[in-house]
């Protein structure tokens, strides 16, 4: 140590703060006194001396001054150094103390990471998916305009209605419309072309989102117009892929359905609108009328639109709702009735599904970590009993009870952080499990990662963390020892302090209580988890494999047959591959990309319904076949063959089981007719109703009519094998190519992964809430075995001198369980209210559950009960097997 | 008048050295180390007190001397330094450079006398 402190410091005796302007005024005063009093004593008057002493000094202020701003400076520097040595010394203290408690120490450490790594791993989520600004300027500015006409629950603008929004709502300062299409360019060469996915974007697309290009530039009005609108603006990652990452790539042509397009842009890697497929974008003019129709009311544009500053959502539909009632009136037959308007901000659109879940999941987690707390709080107040005598001789020799608190708490804080580095590093390896278990259908799940700000989150949890679970036990130790009770009590006999057991007691009962709303919100989660994936699809999808992927516009000089001829051929060439047992096809397959195409319709002979109210249906075309690949069960009548639909037979359908039962409820529909779209459709079978959409939930009515009547190029062909369906994969694809040599496949799996699939959100969920609930039912095991445990230890006196006066062995246990049982059954009771009032939050999540299922309270009360028996049964053995004569003799 | 000026740095390092020297015989409040060295040097050197006590507390905040407060010789609170181990030191350094100092410049001022 290059400077002394000064004894007194060096001894660290107590010492009030030095008042260094005093000091100062002192010292010169001394001296100026001195000098006088010698001058005096020299012969001067008293006068003179004064006058000459001063004289002498000089300015008197300005030394005063130098002085003091040296020694004020000093003494801030000593205390400092004072006051982190002060630390060092604590945290040295602590960490010895810590040291010669391995047991302790690791359980408390294994504990905290538990707590703090998983908080940490789901505040990532949450920040990523619901925190993380969108990638646009001014994002919040950004939002989706969904017109709602008659019927519709999501209405699209016609170019034409596109125009006057972009031009008409002035509180936008853009407003585009766009149309995403999954299999909408092939790119590439033989003999693997590939799917591109294709934005078709109006010129205001770019704008309202704000985002610039990466390389080269965003379309401009010009681009858009025919003749000059073949170019492309691509996504980063098929830049990286397809065009190597090369710079030099803008300007130059690429090819998309053979057609050339040059290449004006990259987007940034973040750029991910309308959805992360997203891969190339073009201009809505390329889309002629025969791909999208014409007129007003051909409507299949999404709208995006940037507000102007200060404009609220409110505004915004407003201002929407006057233009479409502008409209309505000026072309009344095609706009009548599309007078609504919702306006969303993209962030609700995009994470608005799963907001909910993952704020529970988020409060679940937040649980856990307060169960950890107590449990940990629970310890540490068990080791301070054990310390009673350490901290009293340390009071005993003039320790503050702020000096032993201070100690105590540093090990609280050393604890925490500690156990928050091996949290951090825990969360890092979970985030990585969740964002895989997610399956990437969570929205954003990209955008999830331990950045900066979590370190920070981490690091805050982990100090309140030490706060909350050090600061009571802290209080009650060194509480304890100012009444230097902790020196004359022998502790080895006594039962321990009615205040330190009544403390224990009440962390068991609040560690009991968070388990069971844990457990519960689990048990309700796991329930609705099992009826989800048990729910009958309404068909059968194993051993099925799906190829969905959309046919090449056919020649110009095609026959008219030429589509509906084309599907048949490739399902016949798929039905010669060894190892197929049924072939079929559709245009939409149940669970993939929507549903088929919605009509109202209605039935004649019954009431016809208002205009506007008529029941809908959706329509899909089948092969012969479709429904025996499938597995839909064929309830009544007759399947589609290779000779209905053909144009001697006339119009035919066969329809599901809950149209067929809500049209013409108790009779047999086939030979029924009813009418769409202008034409009288005769049924001719019933099949069983099929969850098209979600897991969930069985969609409306299905009416499936003969592929050769819908001919579409869209394809979901589903193979039925004998075997495993992913081993004919290569087989089927190369037959389809023989029909169809430059066909590309959208997708090729087997059908079992679309289910998986659609449970994901569900799965991602459940599994989390249920990884929470068994660690809360974990540790509030644990934490009572150490209780009870604790409390055989110290009364092991008392039950030699019961077992040594002849109480039975099985009382003395009894006696045990009893005390150990007694918080336990309070904090089940609390927990089972709390669990009511508290998983109302998950109604919404749950699927044909209830959040007050009787049956998942009884098993919850029956599990929690019956660890908790069994944690404290475990220890109250031991009270029974004390030899009393060797407890009485130590 | 402009001389003393210009020599006032030299005087500073000078003063420095002066004040550890005094302690170097045991500790002293502010007051004796200046009669000291008034008294020593036969009155020639007279400390300024304007720059004794700002000297103390920068040696103090060095490191090389420490203070504390006691009783003076007519009884009154009086502030007392006294050199630290560090301070030791820096006089025993401070002091070898000065008497070579001093030697050198003695000699060149003696020869140049002689021619």
């Amino acid at each position: 140590m290059a400077r002394l402190p000064g004894i007194r410091r060096l001894f660290r005796l107590s010492r009030d703060k030095r008042d260094v302007g005093g000091d100062v005024d002192a010292e010169l005063a001394f001296h100026v006194d001195m000098l006088i009093h010698d001058l005096v004593a020299g012969g001067r008057t008293a006068d003179e001396a004064r006058r000459e002493a001063y004289e002498r000094f000089g300015d008197v202020e300005s030394v005063r001054q130098r002085c003091y701003d040296i020694s004020s400076h000093r003494e801030a520097r000593v205390r400092r150094t004072e006051l982190l040595s002060g630390l060092w010394q604590d945290v040295n203290y602590a960490a010895r103390s810590l040291r010669r408690a391995p047991g302790f120490t690791v359980v408390v450490l294994l504990t905290l990471a538990l707590g703090i790594g998983a908080t940490t791993a789901m505040f990532s989520v949450v920040r990523g998916v619901l925190l993380r600004p969108l990638p646009y300027p001014d994002a919040e500015r950004v939002v989706r305009i969904v017109p709602g006409g008659p019927g519709k629950d999501h209405g699209y603008l016609s170019p034409l209605e596109m125009n006057d929004w972009s031009r008409d709502l002035g509180t936008f300062s853009a407003v585009g419309g766009y149309r995403q299409w999954e299999t909408g360019s092939v790119y590439g060469d033989a003999p693997e072309p590939i799917y591109v996915n294709t934005t078709h974007v109006t010129a205001d697309f770019f704008p309202a989102l704000g985002t610039r290009a990466e390389l080269g530039r965003t379309f401009q009005p010009s681009d858009t117009v025919q003749g000059a609108n073949h170019v492309v603006v691509v996504s980063h990652g098929f830049w990286e892929r397809q065009l190597g990452g090369d710079a030099s790539a803008i300007g130059r042509t690429i090819r998309l359905n053979g057609e050339p397009f040059t290449l004006l842009g990259v987007m940034p890697a973040d750029f991910n609108f309308p959805s992360p497929e997203a891969a190339v974008w073009l201009p809505t003019s390329l889309l002629g009328a025969d791909a999208v129709g014409e007129g007003r009311a051909a409507r299949w544009m999404d709208v995006v639109g940037r507000m102007k500053p200060g404009v609220t959502l409110a505004q915004a539909r407003a201002d929407a709702e006057k233009l479409e009632a502008r409209l309505a009136e000026a072309y009344p037959e095609s706009n009548a009735g599309w007078t609504d308007a919702e306006v969303q901000s993209v962030r609700d659109s995009i994470v608005g599904p799963v907001r909910r879940g993952l704020l529970v999941l988020f409060g679940a987690v937040g649980l856990v970590l307060l169960v950890v707390c107590v449990n940990v709080a629970n310890l540490m107040l068990v080791r301070g009993t054990a310390r009673e005598r350490e901290l009293a001789l340390r009071a005993a020799i003039g320790a503050a009870r702020s000096r032993i608190m201070r100690l105590l708490l540093t090990e609280s804080m050393l604890l925490a952080l500690a156990g928050g580095v091996l949290g951090v590093l825990a969360a890092w390896w979970a985030v990585n499990a969740l964002v895989a278990l997610s399956g990437h259908y969570l929205p954003r799940s990209a955008d999830i990662r331990l950045d900066a700000r979590v370190l920070v989150f981490a690091i805050i949890v982990s100090l309140l963390t030490g706060a909350l679970f050090g600061l009571w036990p802290a209080l009650r130790a060194s509480a304890n020892t100012t009444s230097a009770g902790g020196l004359r009590e022998d502790s080895r006999g006594s039962v321990g302090s009615g205040g330190a057991n009544r403390a224990r007691s009440l962390l068991v009962t609040t560690e009991v209580a968070l388990a069971v709303v844990l457990v519960v919100g689990a048990g309700l989660m796991v329930r609705s988890f099992n009826h989800l994936t048990a729910a009958d699809p309404g068909f059968r999808p194993e051993n099925v494999l799906l190829l969905r992927f959309t046919f090449p516009d056919p020649p110009p000089d095609a026959p008219p047959n030429y589509t509906t001829e084309h599907r048949e051929r490739v399902v016949q060439r798929v039905a010669q591959v060894p190892g197929v047992v049924a072939v079929g096809a559709t245009k939409i397959a149940p669970l993939t990309v929507g549903t088929g195409e919605a009509h109202p319709f209605t039935v004649p002979g019954q009431p016809a319904p208002k205009p506007g109210e008529e029941p809908q249906l959706t329509l899909l075309p089948a092969t012969p076949g479709y429904f025996k690949a499938m597995g839909i069960p064929l309830l009544a009548g007759q399947d589609i063959d290779a000779s209905t639909g053909d144009s001697l037979s006339g119009p035919v359908a066969v329809i599901s089981k809950r149209m067929a039962d809500a049209m013409w409820p108790g009779r047999s529909p086939v030979g029924e007719t009813f009418r769409f779209g202008g034409i009288t459709t005769r049924v001719i079978g019933v099949v069983g109703d099929v969850r098209s959409t979600r897991l969930d939930s069985i969609g409306g009515f299905a009416a499936y009519v003969p592929d050769r009547m819908m001919p579409r190029s869209a394809m979901a062909l589903v193979v039925r094998t004998s075997g495993d369906p992913a081993q004919l994969a290569n087989a089927v694809r190369s037959a389809i190519r023989e029909v169809n040599p430059r066909q590309a496949f959208a997708e090729v799996v087997p059908f079992t992964a679309k289910l998986s699939e659609a449970a994901s959100t569900q799965r991602f969920f459940t599994v989390l809430v249920a990884i929470f609930g068994a660690l809360a039912l974990a540790l509030a095991a644990v934490g009572l075995y150490g209780v009870v445990a604790y409390t055989v230890r110290q009364r092991e006196r008392e039950m030699a001198v019961r077992l040594a006066l002849g109480a039975p062995p099985s009382r003395v246990v009894a006696l045990m369980l009893r005390q150990g049982m007694t918080p336990v059954l309070v904090g089940l009771a609390v927990g089972l209210l709390a669990a009511v009032a508290s998983t109302r939050v998950l109604r919404s999540l749950l699927f044909e559950v209830s959040a007050s299922d009787p049956m998942t309270y009884v098993v919850v009360f029956v599990l929690l009960g019956a660890v908790a028996l069994l944690a404290s049964w475990v220890p109250s053995r031991r009270a029974a097997r004390v030899a009393p004569a060797t407890a009485l003799r130590e | 008048m402009a001389a003393t000026t210009e020599s006032l740095e030299l005087l500073q390092g000078t003063l420095d050295v002066l004040i550890l020297k005094t302690l170097s015989w045991g500790p002293r409040h502010g007051y004796a180390v200046a009669r000291w060295l008034l008294d020593t040097s036969d009155d020639v050197l007279r400390v300024e007190e304007g720059a004794l006590y700002p000297a103390l507390h920068r040696l103090e905040d060095r490191g090389w001397i420490e203070s504390e407060w006691g009783l003076s010789e007519n009884n009154r609170r009086a502030k007392y330094y006294q050199l630290t181990r560090a301070g030791r030191q820096q006089l025993r350094a401070k002091a070898g450079i000065w008497s070579r100092y001093a030697a050198a410049v003695t000699k060149v001022l003696a020869a140049e006398a002689a021619t």
